[in-house]
Formats: structure tokens, sequence, C-alpha cells
């Protein structure tokens, strides 16, 4: 259920380690990861299961399927049917949810440690046995197109960065929203559903991930127990890569009646942690903190305190498979104009190293916020996991920050502002009739 | 860091949105569920730690966590700002962490985000508050940090004007989304007059905000006879006792804060409709509801738990979404306003459906209004109230927050372990006594901002 926002907005937190989880994997028979994280702080657990698949899986012309899938997902099989899944872990005092996002699937339990065996019991057989009827995907489907209807289509912004990804991404997965277009949404059917439930849904494509009040001795069992039993049988996933052989730079304009704000905003395609050109990902992470950061930044410097924007907000979001982006986001001052804005984004930015020094100090800070909350644990561990970048890559975030040379961001920024395909919107306030 | 806490904030306000689900009573197979095996739950043990300046605080001390979680709260929130000054409050709460003493905004924020510091204010109607978190090793810096925001904040002219700028934007923002926009003509309509229909800003009231009035609202409410301490994770009494005395020494001894009168709603049941060009309408509505520190508001609780509070469980959902498909998010809250508590519902439905909608929750209002809730719903909501409580323990800051509030509310110390017995005490009489207390169709209200087709 949450979408696009949230690739955006975990791609530009930094993470980093330093053997401070306590975490440790094994492998089940049928190849499904899993990793326990202890924290016996509580006597409750957060219990995942991250499949690697997302809306880049998305047949041709049925986007938004892995999403309507996902809220399927809660609908029942031949031993938990209709529905009675979420009404036994509420009545065991838990709190679910689940997530599609482009590059994964996710579904979380947050329960007393006595109920840990529950969940996973349950999670499992929804792995395997769900049941797909009409008269569950019917009004679900409904429901969805309400949850594009809030998202996107009274949602301004939201409409322009969509069709800002169709012009920024071309034909690649990442071109089409995770929520589905319109009209290929509506079109959706139940056996879309099963054949993407078919494909993509099994043990050796998904992680294991419970943190909280468990060891890993104990999780063992019963992840054989129950994941275990499940049998595997899918292929690895295919690579998408992205080619743009003649990087795109375009400009979108929009006017539209909800728009209260002028708003501009440029997104670059870059290289992500795990693409072509992965090891210059760090540096575009501390080239967004030295853009961006509050009172520090540099464009936020350029923009606020000049008084042409109200505010700005630079990201980078590296956590793809395929490339990342780059983006840098301006709310224009009633006293300033769009122009003014782009211009001062347009002006060539001098980056020195003081401010290399203090963006890195502020990147590698306080990693062991991470580790206070189970949950939050369970969720870092997550998305570095299920892209492939493992623990291993988290622990060594701050050392490879702090090895990032004054040279390393400015060829991030020679080569994202000469080199890569982009894309400005403008989105102006349009008077009502 | 703080970067970093607010992603993952933002990431845990999506994910616990609704999700998508189903709930039917129809043929059962028998589920063989794995039995639980019950374990024992310890509740930790809150400690009341009194410095020797008079101010206490409720600690619940974790030695397996490196942080340290701090919330304060302060009476008086936006319904305290002088009519002409809405804004002020939500102002001062953005202002606070921006320079302190000798430290300009941007030196703050940079000794803050090297240390992973988090020092961040937020306020509401009744209140403004203070969240501190950080590592156990840097717990000096980071009180002193927050003396000085409480007790020297600069308001410097660049910050003001920043603040200033972005509030006002924000303001416009809400005339272009139809949730807020309801929220906002919602609680206008329902209390008139009333310091309540002005605590959101306006652009008049925070163009008229100045650095003195600031300054004003920081000597006024931020005494020491006007807060509340909790405070969570690697500390011990000894040492919190020491930093109480640092940190609040300097406050006034006395607030000073204006009188707000109790109001009593006076709603009938009916529909107002702000015309909204989106596909899309939003709905607010709702009427008076049962105050905190109520004999009642257990038991309203678990009812709220079984209408419209808890969910993918809640009859609301159930009826309105799973079997209709008619919304992706209804839900009702408690609104717990100290001078007038609220029962609050929000939905949003295509507009050429939203009146279904709205006829489906105005009969599940009648209906439970009427009968209450059955003996299942009831154990039920009282399985999830009282089992999920072991999840208000896994965050220090979470923790921190939860203490500071029991306090604010008037609860005794040994709230924690007597919480989930009361809970459990509500009889099904009682409960259905208090769903017709709680739920008024008479009064129902609604505020619907679209184009809604049949309204």
């Amino acid at each position: 259920m949450i979408l696009l926002l949230l690739a955006l907005l975990l791609a530009s937190c930094p993470v980093n380690a330093e053997n401070l989880f306590k975490a440790e994997s094994f492998t089940l028979n049928n190849g499904m990861k899993a990793i326990a994280i202890e924290n016996h702080r509580a006597p409750a657990v957060t219990h995942m299961v991250w499949y690697k698949t997302g809306s880049i899986d998305d047949p041709l012309g049925k986007s938004g399927i892995a999403h309507v899938l996902e809220h399927l997902m809660f609908k029942g099989t031949p031993a938990v049917p209709d529905g009675e899944f979420s009404k036994i872990v509420a009545r065991n005092g838990g709190n679910e949810n689940a997530f599609t996002s482009r590059d994964y699937t996710a579904y979380y339990q947050n329960i007393a440690r006595d109920r840990l065996e529950l969940v996973m019991f349950l999670e499992s057989d929804r792995m395997k046995n769900l049941r797909f009827s009409l008269q569950d995907f019917a009004p679900e489907l409904e429901v969805v197109k309400e949850e594009r209807l809030m998202r996107t289509e009274n949602n301004p912004a939201a409409l322009l960065a969509e069709r800002r990804n169709r012009l920024l991404w071309g034909e690649h997965a990442y071109a089409r929203p995770i929520i589905g277009f319109k009209q290929e949404l509506a079109a959706l059917t139940m056996k879309d559903a099963q054949d993407f439930y078919n494909t993509h849904y099994a043990p050796d494509n998904a992680i294991l991930i419970v943190a909280g009040d468990i060891t890993a001795a104990e999780l063992k069992p019963l992840a054989e127990k129950y994941y275990g039993a499940v049998p595997p049988g899918r292929k690895a996933r295919t690579k998408r890569v992205f080619t743009d052989s003649q990087p795109l730079k375009a400009t979108l304009e929009m006017a539209h009646p909800l728009a209260k704000i002028q708003t501009v905003t440029r997104t670059y395609i870059v290289p992500s942690y795990l693409s072509e050109g992965k090891e210059t990902a760090h540096a575009y992470a501390v080239l967004a903190e030295i853009l961006g950061a509050a009172d520090s930044g540099v464009l936020y410097k350029r923009l606020v305190d000049s008084q042409k924007a109200s505010a700005v907000s630079v990201d980078y979001s590296g956590f793809a498979l395929d490339k990342g982006t780059f983006s840098i986001s301006a709310a224009v001052s009633p006293a300033s104009t769009a122009e003014a804005v782009r211009a001062a984004i347009d002006r060539p930015v001098k980056i020195g190293e003081k401010a290399l020094r203090q963006a890195k100090k502020r990147l590698v800070a306080g990693m062991e916020h991470l580790i206070d909350n189970p949950e939050t644990t369970a969720n870092v561990t997550g998305f570095a996991e299920i892209l492939g970048l493992g623990i291993e890559e988290l622990e060594k975030f701050p050392e490879k920050i702090n090895a990032v040379s004054l040279d390393d961001v400015k060829a991030a920024y020679e080569n994202m502002t000469a080199k890569s395909a982009v894309v400005t919107t403008v989105l102006t306030p349009e008077a009502t009739p | 860091m703080k970067r970093l806490f607010f992603c993952f904030a933002l990431f845990f306000a999506l994910t616990n949105g609704a999700a998508a689900q189903r709930i039917e009573v129809v043929k059962k197979t028998p589920v063989r569920l794995p039995a639980v095996k019950e374990m024992p739950f310890r509740i930790p043990q809150v400690r009341e730690i009194t410095a020797s300046n008079g101010v206490k605080a409720w600690l619940i001390e974790e030695k397996s966590t490196p942080l340290i979680a701090v919330s304060v709260l302060f009476n008086g929130g936006a319904a305290s700002d002088p009519k002409r000054l809405q804004g002020l409050t939500p102002m001062a709460a953005a202002l606070l962490g921006d320079g302190a003493g000798r430290y300009k905004s941007e030196q703050l924020n940079q000794i803050l985000a090297e240390k992973a510091i988090d020092l961040d204010f937020s306020s509401g109607a009744d209140y403004i508050s203070a969240e501190l978190t950080t590592l156990r090793q840097n717990r000096d810096e980071a009180f002193d940090f927050l003396r000085l925001a409480l007790t020297k904040p600069r308001f410097d002219k660049r910050a003001l004007k920043q603040v200033r700028e972005q509030t006002l934007a924000a303001v416009k923002a809400r005339k272009g989304n139809p949730n807020a926009a309801a929220y906002e003509r919602f609680l206008k309509l329902v209390f008139k007059n009333h310091p309540y229909s002005r605590t959101m800003p306006s652009a008049d009231g925070v163009k008229a905000v100045t650095r003195a009035s600031l300054k004003r609202l920081v000597r006024r409410r931020f005494a020491r006879d006007n807060m509340v301490v909790g405070v969570a994770g690697n500390i011990s009494e000894s040492e919190l006792k020491a930093l109480l005395e640092k940190t609040f020494s300097n406050l006034p001894e006395k607030a000073i804060l204006p009188d707000i009168p109790d109001f009593t709603p006076d709603l009938s049941a009916r529909t107002d409709v702000l015309t909204m060009d989106v596909p899309q309408s939003a709905a607010v509505f709702g009427h008076a509801g049962i105050p905190r520190g109520d004999p009642d508001y257990y038991a309203a609780l678990l009812v709220d738990y079984t209408f419209g509070g808890g969910g993918f469980a809640s009859r609301l959902f159930n009826e309105v979404r799973e079997k209709n498909g008619l919304a992706y998010s209804v839900s009702t809250f408690m609104l717990p306003l100290k001078h007038s508590p609220l029962y609050i519902g929000t939905l949003a439905s295509d507009n050429a459906k939203i009146a279904g909608a709205i006829d489906i929750v105005k009969a599940e209002w009648a209906k439970i209004a009427q009968s209450g809730q059955t003996a299942k719903e009831l154990k039920d909501a009282k399985t999830y109230l009282t089992g999920s409580f072991p999840l208000s323990f896994t965050s220090s800051s979470g923790l921190a927050s939860f203490l500071a509030a029991l306090q604010y509310n008037g609860e005794g110390i040994d709230y924690l372990q007597n919480r989930n017995a009361l809970m459990n005490a509500v009889s099904l009489s009682e409960a259905r006594r208090v769903a017709a207390r709680l739920l008024a169709p008479e009064s129902l209200f609604f505020v619907v901002v679209g184009k809604p087709a049949n309204l």
C-alpha cells in the first residue's frame, strides 16, 4: 500500500553499521534466506517476509498488478479463509501491513513474542496457498482504484511526477507507476494476479527477517517447520538494464487548479548502489547532503536565503536495483519566479573541503539510532538484503562515505549535470474559474 | 541523523495506513493454528525521579539500548495563541531548534547532526512539546542544548523569515488538499468562535508573528509548574536527577496561560459540502466525544476499536471498504481535546460513490449506538488492546512520549501495571451503555470537500 514515495524516502536515508546489528543469517533447504536480529528490550518481535518482486515485474500493459496482488494476499487460503488472517493477527494483539515498491514487496507483523509461531504459520501459508475468487477480486480492485484517486488523481504533484517518470525512463519498467496507470489498472483481471503470484511468490525468491526477542537458534527450527516446508521453484529474476543511448533533457510544465504553490523539480538519472557506476554512489549521497542540507546546503543557501524559494530539498535515491535518481526540488517564493529558481539551480556550484567534511560527518553519525527499536532494524536490514547489498554493505557505509574525496564529488556533479538524462518539471497554480 | 529519522518517521507514517483485506462471514474450514504458549510479560517499572529544583520525571531505564530519549510536554498550545496571532505556536515549534544561546541555526544544526542528537519540537491545540534523543555518551551536551532551546532561543531574523514563508506556503497548500481542507472546515464549523476554531495557522496570523511574540510565548509557557517529563533508555536515576537540575533550573516557576472555556459543540445530523474540483471527495465527520480521565474512557476505546478505530478489524472498514469497495481509507478516532473532546471519522471516496459510503457510515453509527458490540466483538477488542501492549515498549522515543502523555493526562504511576486489568474489567452491558453515549446519530455532522454526486 505504500507506494511511490517509499523508495525515494528510504533511498535518501543514510545507513551504516559496525557489527552493530546483532544479526545472524542462515539459509533453508529450499533456498529461502532467514535473518534473526536480537533485541531483548521488550517481549515482542517484528516478523517480515520480503519478496524479490515489485512493480518492475508487472507485465507490459498490466501496470499495478504487483500491488493489487499485495492487497489480495490478505483475502484467504483454504486453511485460513475469508479475511481470517487479519482477524487472527488482531485478536492476538498484532499490528500488520504490507508495502509494494518498484523492486520489492514486503509483509510484516509486529506482535508479542509468544505469538511468533502463529504469524509464521499464517505468512508461510499464504506464500503457497493463496485462494483467488472473483468475489474477493472485484471489490478489491475498486479499493485500489480509490487508492489511486487519493494518491495520484487528487494530487497534481503526483500526476506530474507520473508523467515525468514516463519521459525520464522511457521503456524501462521504472517508467510505470507502482499503483498502475489508470486504464491499465481498471483492466486488470484475477488471472493476471494469479499468474503474478505463481511466477514470483516462493521461498527461494523471499527473505525472512525476525527482529526482537529472538535468537537465531530459536528461529531456525520454526523457520524450517513453516517456511522450509514450502516448495521452491522460481527462477532468478531477470536484471533490467537502463540504456539511454542519447540522454534526454526535457522540461514539463503543468498548470493545475489544485496546485497552490509553484514548484520546480529536477530529476536526474544517476548510478545507484547496485547499478553500473555503483562505485560513484557514495559520492552522490555526499553531494545531496552538500547541496540540500537545511541551513548549510549550497542550494539551500542560494535559494532560501535569497528568498527565491521557501523550501528546498535534495535527494539521492540510490537504493534501486537499476539506476537511481538525484532530485532537486524547490517551492518558489511568491516574490520570485520559476525562471529565477531554475537559473539558480543551473548555475554551477563550487564545493569546498569544509562543506565536504561537514557533510560526511553528518552522514555517518548516529548509526546506533537504528538499533534502538527492532522494527527499525528489521526495515533497514530488509532493504539492504532484498536489493542484494547485504548487512555487510551497511556496515561498510561509514567507511565508504569517509573515503569520498572532493574530486569524487566534483566528478559526480560534473557527470550528472553534463551527461545524465534529466527532466525538469514546473507545477504552477491555475486560478479556479 | 535528523534526515534519517525524518525518513523513518515518514516510512512508518505511510506504512501504518490501511491495508488490503476483506472480512466476511462465510463457511469455515476449521483453522488449526499453532498453539500459543503464553509467556509471562514483565511490565517495565516506572520510577518517579524528583530533582532538587522540584522538577519531576517518569523514567523507564533500559540498559540494553545505546540511546536516551526525553519528552517534555508543556500545557498550552495553538488554542492559547492570541486571536490575531493564529499560527504562533506551530511557528514557535518550527523555530525552537533553529539557534539558541551563542549557536546560530546553521552551527547548531551541524553540531546536533555530527553528534547524532535529535532535538525536535511539536505542538497541538493544547500543548507544545520537546523531544530529545541522544546517544548515552553525548547526554550532557544533548540536555544542555535542550536547556538552551527552552531558555535562550534566538529566533534570528533569517530563521523567522524562512519559517514564516514556509508556514504561509503550507496555509496555501491546504486549500488544494481536500483532506486538509475538510478537516479545517470541520473544526471551523464545530467550534465557531471558540479558540479551537483557530488552531491552524492563518495567513494574517502568520504575518503578524514577531520575534517579540515568540519570546513572550517562551517566557509564559515554558515554566516548571506547567510541564511533565518522560525519559526512557540508558540512563540511571542519579544521572537523570543531575541533568534535570541543570536543564530546568533556569525556567520560571510559574506559567501564564489564558483561560480557555470548556465548549460543547451544538451539532445536528447534516452534511456541509465545500466544492473543490477533484475526482475523489474527502469527508470529516463526528460530534462531541468523551474526555480523557472520564470513567467511561476505557470502554469508549473498546467500542471505537470495534466501530472504526480498529483498522481491518473494524465495522466501518468491513462495510465500506471490504464488502463494497467504496473507499481506500475509512476510520474513526477519539480526539481528546481538553476543553471539548470530539469523536471524529474520516473517509475519501470517488465523487460518484461518496453518498453511498456516507449512508453506510450513518447506518452503522445508528446501529452500534442502539445495540452496542456483540460479546465476541468486545472480546476481540480486549484481546487486541491488551495483547498489543508489549509493542509499546520497543522504542525509547516512543516510551518517553508515552510516559510524558500519561502524566499530562493525570494517570497514576501504576498505570502500566493496571491498564490491561482495567480494560479487561469492562463488561458487555457497560460497553453497550458507553456505545450509546459515544455515538450520537442525531448529532452526526459531515463536512465533504469535492464534487460529490447526490449530496
